[in-house]
């Protein structure tokens, strides 16, 4: 009794202040970039529905959450029933790309997510647009560091985007749809629609000899 | 006006982005209610009834708060029970007309003592009733004349402005959307949404996430329950939270913003006003939680959550779901039905819905003589008594399918054709109830009878103008009886005049029989055509009853009751919270959209303005509304224990009255568009109120027969 083919996907941006959080999303679902920076206050949302394989339509709810610090306090309910999480750092700051494991700790931390080792995540590294001399040194091998660290390490797939350019940021919500598409799926096929409806009947025991209403 | 603007400021160009501010600020006034977090009792409230405990003359059952917090409901088997309202005697109506005669002096004074504290009031208020303006012509009376909604978009007439302001509206349409005066919202405690009254998935997207934030910053930061916000002086926001379902009621509507409920002089507790002030539009909420209760069940809905929370529970709503909400959102809101374009109003269902909901869940019984009420309650009990062995008559008239069924289940040695069968009605026109039969250990709530009739109408809108043959069988969740099981409900409409060579009128019958056994379809199929045999097998009986249907529904107050200048009336009851209404026809001579928008809002300011207590003679108070040509000195006066309310609506041609008469035992609501002092007013209202006691038998089903 399925009523609509659409699947709807609640994605979660996580990064720090100025990595390009805001400015990936507007060119995914706008297609423009804007040179002035303005801070995200608490989160914005956007939607976009993207196709899966030629088939599957997929609504994408986009949470946009400020970067900075003073809003951490909304964390709940930006993370709560969340489909999958982005986690940006900038390529020409260093921090950013160090703070990727707290991001990632703080969303399961808060989303209460009931299997994290299979919850879908992906990094994306904004900005490759600018000089290289700007780029953090030796960015590689830093990278490789996190993503194959064995204790909490974030082994998921890595993109590299300009949200200026456009370069690679649909790529990246197409792999995380994806990912998230999987999960819903693998999700369903446990069993966890619950699919016998209408089955619980009230056991109800009416006295028998009920016809003895003096009428 | 609060601090916190979760104003969703338009962000430059794209359609779909909306950018919030949070600032919290300690003067905020929001209408957080400050008593204790209501919390939900940990574990499962799933027991709520205990069917077997249930003793032998007391039936038990869960009313669910809007707070969470349960409430047992005792009633006591007397005051429900036929014995008293169904003397065995039967057939003479005329029981009341003595008695009439002993309080002849009593009701004298009650009219005098009546007639003038209401010229007291009227007097009192001259300063504020606007004097006629005699040039303007007499002309229709528009809703829009009465400032019911802001009509800031300057719409020219009634139909343009419902298209703008009021009408179901789902593309993209930012700025429409924005026009709308009611939205209904239904999403998930992540942010997805599941129902919107108004707006395409794009549109309402981010206000999804707003709502969220909103609602979950409040819970986290503050331990506290959001419940609602008044935006300006004309938006209400309203929040009720059944986690994991967040539903949302957002109004600009006059009569649904008016707090004049509570007693302001004497109340000292601020969060019980709130929460008053509120209660209307929580109520609605509760409906529309109740239909997804009714659909899915209470275990379904925490299943499909559990340990998911981005569950999307689209997935098990069907389109005939999304318009059954759409259709309560209407109804609840305007009292409308769901209407194409260009289609106009065909009954009156949704404004009787309406009606019922204001006067707090009533019920709509259908005037029918105590004789005929009789015999349908015996048919519906004979219905009990049927075995499926001896009675060989009821099988030789059944179909030969059926007969094959019929035998099947003799085989498998069951007692009585309805065992099984819990609950039976007889409805006219879907959701006027003339019968009901019920254990003698169960009963239903009027809400759960409303959301079953609720369903029914539902159903058979979607097959309007089919034929008669089809028999409905619903799985149902009734909230109230037990939120965590299913009833199978059974349906059938049949035309009682098609049974008739000789009539020209349509009137329908509709049989309701609820059964406890999913597996009983054929039984309960058999049992309705038992019962319709029964019905038409006697031609002087169905005529009868043809025509008394056909002359309740229609109830006039010129014809039956002889009373000229009142042209409106509901007269409750209030043991069984049953009410009676005459046809709204006979308020402007039509039932067009215009019409019931009038009577929605005039009755909603009576009604609204019924629990105001002043004590002192002369006090008033004075609601101007919005700057309107709207009169509206609400004054209550208390007489022993009945209150009355008068309120005048005039301008643009026109003269409404409006006046509410209550005791302990009813409640009388009239309206009169045609001038009358108050003495004529008194003394008409008497004489319905009067005429309603005296058929009060034939008014109301009381608590239905018990088997």
């Amino acid at each position: 009794m399925s009523g609509r083919k659409k699947t709807l996907l609640k994605v979660i941006i996580l990064g720090d202040s100025g990595v390009g959080k805001t400015s990936l999303m507007q060119q995914f679902v706008n297609n423009k970039f804007s040179h002035q920076y303005k801070a995200t206050i608490g989160a914005d949302f956007l939607t976009k529905e993207i196709s899966i394989d030629g088939n599957k339509q997929v609504t994408l709810q986009i949470w946009d959450t400020a970067g900075q610090e003073r809003f951490q306090s909304l964390g709940v309910a930006f993370y709560r029933g969340a489909d999958c999480c982005v986690l940006c750092y900038d390529v020409t700051n260093e921090k950013s790309l160090n703070n990727l494991t707290s991001w990632k700790d703080e969303f399961l931390v808060q989303s209460n997510v009931s299997n994290p080792q299979d919850f879908p995540f992906i990094i994306i590294g904004n900005k490759i647009d600018v000089d290289e001399a700007k780029k953090i040194p030796s960015l590689q091998k830093k990278l490789q560091n996190i993503t194959n660290n064995q204790l909490g390490g974030l082994n998921y797939p890595v993109f590299e985007t300009s949200a200026k350019d456009g370069i690679n940021v649909e790529a990246a919500f197409e792999v995380i749809a994806k990912m998230a598409l999987q999960q819903e799926e693998l999700n369903d096929a446990n069993g966890n629609d619950v699919s016998d409806d209408y089955n619980d009947a009230i056991n109800i025991h009416l006295e028998s000899e009920s016809s003895g209403c003096a009428c | 006006m609060s601090e916190l603007s979760p104003s969703p400021s338009r962000n430059g160009e794209t359609s779909n982005h909306i950018k919030y501010n949070v600032s919290f600020s300690s003067t905020s006034k929001l209408a957080v209610p400050s008593i204790a977090n209501p919390t939900l009792p940990t574990g499962e409230p799933t027991t709520a009834i205990n069917l077997e405990n249930a003793g032998p003359s007391e039936s038990s059952f869960i009313l669910e708060e809007d707070d969470h917090h349960l409430q047992v409901v005792s009633t006591s088997r007397h005051s429900v029970a036929s014995d008293s309202s169904y003397p065995g005697s039967g057939g003479q109506d005329s029981e009341y007309e003595e008695e009439d005669g002993n309080n002849v002096n009593s009701s004298h004074i009650e009219e005098e003592a009546l007639q003038n504290m209401l010229s007291d009031l009227i007097r009192s208020n001259r300063s504020y009733v606007n004097v006629r303006d005699n040039s303007l012509p007499l002309r229709e009376l528009s809703f829009l004349d009465l400032n019911i909604f802001p009509n800031t978009h300057e719409a020219k007439n009634e139909l343009e402005f419902y298209e703008k302001h009021i009408q179901i509206q789902k593309d993209n349409d930012e700025p429409a959307f924005h026009q709308k005066l009611k939205h209904f919202f239904i999403l998930s405690t992540a942010g997805k949404p599941i129902f919107s009254m108004h707006g395409s998935d794009d549109l309402i997207m981010g206000y999804m996430g707003i709502i969220t934030t909103i609602v979950c910053t409040f819970e986290e930061s503050m331990k506290e329950d959001f419940k609602s916000i008044m935006v300006g002086d004309k938006t209400k926001i309203v929040v009720l939270n059944k986690s994991p379902l967040l539903l949302v009621a957002i109004s600009q509507i006059s009569y649904e913003l008016m707090s004049s409920n509570t007693d302001s002089t004497s109340s000292n507790k601020e969060d019980k006003e709130s929460d008053s002030d509120d209660i209307l539009l929580i109520n609605q909420l509760n409906t529309l939680y109740k239909y997804l209760l009714a659909i899915l069940s209470k275990p379904t809905i925490e299943k499909n959550f559990h340990n998911r929370m981005n569950y999307d529970l689209r997935k098990v709503l069907t389109p005939l779901d999304f318009q059954n909400l759409e259709a309560l959102c209407m109804k609840l809101t305007y009292g409308l039905p769901l209407l194409n374009q260009g289609e106009s109003i065909s009954d009156t269902e949704s404004f009787d819905f309406f009606i019922g909901e204001l006067m707090d869940s009533s019920i709509q019984s259908v005037k029918v003589t105590n004789t005929t009420r009789m015999k349908l309650n015996n048919i519906l009990l004979s219905c009990k008594r049927l075995k499926l062995r001896d009675d060989d008559s009821a099988l030789n008239r059944s179909s030969e399918t059926a007969s094959l069924i019929f035998n099947r289940t003799t085989k498998e040695a069951e007692k009585y054709l309805g065992d099984d069968l819990l609950f039976s009605f007889l409805l006219a026109s879907s959701n006027k109830i003339l019968n009901y039969m019920k254990p003698k250990n169960h009963s239903l709530s009027n809400e759960d009878m409303k959301l079953l009739f609720s369903m029914i109408s539902a159903a058979e809108y979607q097959n309007r103008g089919g034929s008669f043959d089809e028999d409905l069988w619903i799985p149902l969740c009734l909230p109230n009886f037990n939120p965590n099981g299913f009833l199978y409900v059974f349906v059938k409409k049949i035309s009682l005049s098609s049974y008739l060579q000789s009539s020209t009128v349509d009137q329908y019958l509709t049989i309701v029989l609820v059964s406890s056994n999913k597996n009983t379809f054929f039984q309960m199929r058999e049992l309705s055509r038992f019962i319709i045999n029964k019905i038409v097998k006697r031609e002087q009986f169905l005529t009868t009853l043809t025509d008394e249907l056909t002359g309740s529904t229609k109830l006039s107050i010129l014809n039956d009751i002889k009373v000229p200048a009142i042209k409106h009336f509901i007269y409750k009851l209030k043991e069984t919270n049953q009410f009676i209404m005459n046809d709204m026809v006979h308020f402007n001579n039509d039932r067009s959209m215009n019409t019931l928008l009038q009577l929605v809002y005039f009755y909603s300011i009576l009604h609204n303005s019924r629990a105001t207590r002043i004590k002192s003679k002369l006090k008033s108070t004075y609601n101007q509304q919005q700057g309107s040509n709207f009169v509206n000195p609400i004054n209550t006066y208390k007489i022993d224990n009945k209150k009355l309310t008068y309120v005048k609506w005039q301008g643009a041609g026109s003269i409404v009255t409006g006046f509410m008469l209550s005791d302990n035992s009813f409640e009388f609501y009239c309206l009169s568009n045609e001038e009358i002092d108050s003495k004529e007013l008194i003394s008409s209202s008497l004489k319905i109120i009067r005429w309603c006691e005296k058929y009060r038998k034939r008014l109301f089903l009381g608590g239905g027969v018990v088997f």
